[in-house]
């Protein structure tokens, strides 16, 4: 992965929280407020973004009559985002030698 | 360009840390478990207290039901079981809370074991197994003192250890020594220490997450 090809889902901190926090498995929509800090508005923004590149994957239910939106990270997003992480990692290290 | 770039680079890796950290310790799923056994506790403590206040009805039922003292444990087995897998079924727990279940589960386990001891029989002059009440109170204490400083070294929630602590010193005074008010205290707190514990440790845990934000606010900022 080149420097300058940072694919675009991950230049948002929002999107890389709610990314890092489905990496232990599906969360629902508090949850994953609750661990993001973020707003609703944010959150509903940016998790729209990552379903459309294939990241993330929702669904909704209906518990007792309420409804429950569920996140969970795709395969396709689990691996663009190791892809993301090791290249970070890249740059620190370059930055070291 | 390089500089930033690296400096984006470290946020990012620190941010995606943060994130990780706090999904390991989220303890939502473990803390709706543990009030549910907490509150099938408080249900088994009631009976008790409604046993203790009628001592000969509660003998006469036992003797005439000798089959319930092995099926009420069994009982309350299934229930805890039932609550787990209904919790962990929405609300599925991450590697920290299947140990922590492992370490409470075997704790809650151990203090269901009723003592069987070698007597003598009376009738027959031959000693005879028979499964006899004791004062289970201090190793109680200490198994519930164990689990919340094994709780406190993995969550590394201080408020446990001093809780373990706090525990472990009462059961060895009630051990070894006789001081009125703690013997007197003994059977109110046997009562309520096992349902309070798991109450007070899940509805902790459930509010932990939320005072656990670390300094300033690395998505917004």
């Amino acid at each position: 992965m080149e420097i300058q090809s940072i694919p675009d889902i991950f230049q948002s901190k929002i999107r890389i929280a709610i990314v890092s926090c489905l990496l232990s498995g599906s969360k629902t929509f508090k949850e994953v407020k609750d661990l993001t800090g973020a707003t609703d508005g944010n959150i509903s923004t940016h998790v729209k973004k990552l379903e459309a590149a294939g990241v993330v994957e929702v669904s909704k239910l209906f518990e007792k009559k309420r409804p429950k939106t569920t996140y969970t990270l795709t395969e396709k997003g689990r691996g663009q985002f190791e892809d993301y992480v090791k290249h970070l990692e890249t740059i620190i290290s370059m930055s070291k030698q | 360009m390089e500089e930033r770039l690296l400096k984006d680079a470290v946020e990012d890796i620190s941010l995606i840390k943060a994130m990780i950290e706090k999904t390991r310790k989220s303890f939502l799923g473990f803390s709706k478990i543990f009030i549910g056994w907490g509150l099938m506790y408080l249900g088994v403590s009631l009976l008790h207290m409604i046993a203790n206040m009628h001592p000969e009805a509660t003998r006469s039922f036992y003797s005439d039901h000798q089959l319930v003292v092995y099926l009420v444990p069994m009982l309350l087995i299934a229930l805890a079981v039932f609550i787990y897998h209904k919790v962990s079924k929405k609300q599925p727990l991450n590697g920290l809370e299947r140990h922590l279940m492992v370490l409470w589960g075997l704790i809650l386990l151990l203090l269901m074991i009723p003592i069987r001891v070698e007597l003598m029989s009376e009738a027959t002059g031959a000693y005879e197994y028979t499964l006899v009440t004791v004062n289970n109170f201090s190793t109680s204490m200490f198994s519930l003192g164990i689990a919340l400083a094994m709780t406190s070294a993995l969550t590394e929630i201080k408020v446990f250890k001093y809780m373990a602590t706090g525990y472990m010193i009462y059961g060895f005074l009630f051990a070894y020594f006789h001081i009125g008010l703690l013997d007197d205290l003994s059977v109110p707190v046997s009562l309520i220490i096992l349902p309070g514990t798991l109450l007070f440790t899940g509805i902790y845990l459930k509010h932990y997450q939320g005072r656990s934000h670390g300094d300033g606010d690395p998505i917004n900022s």
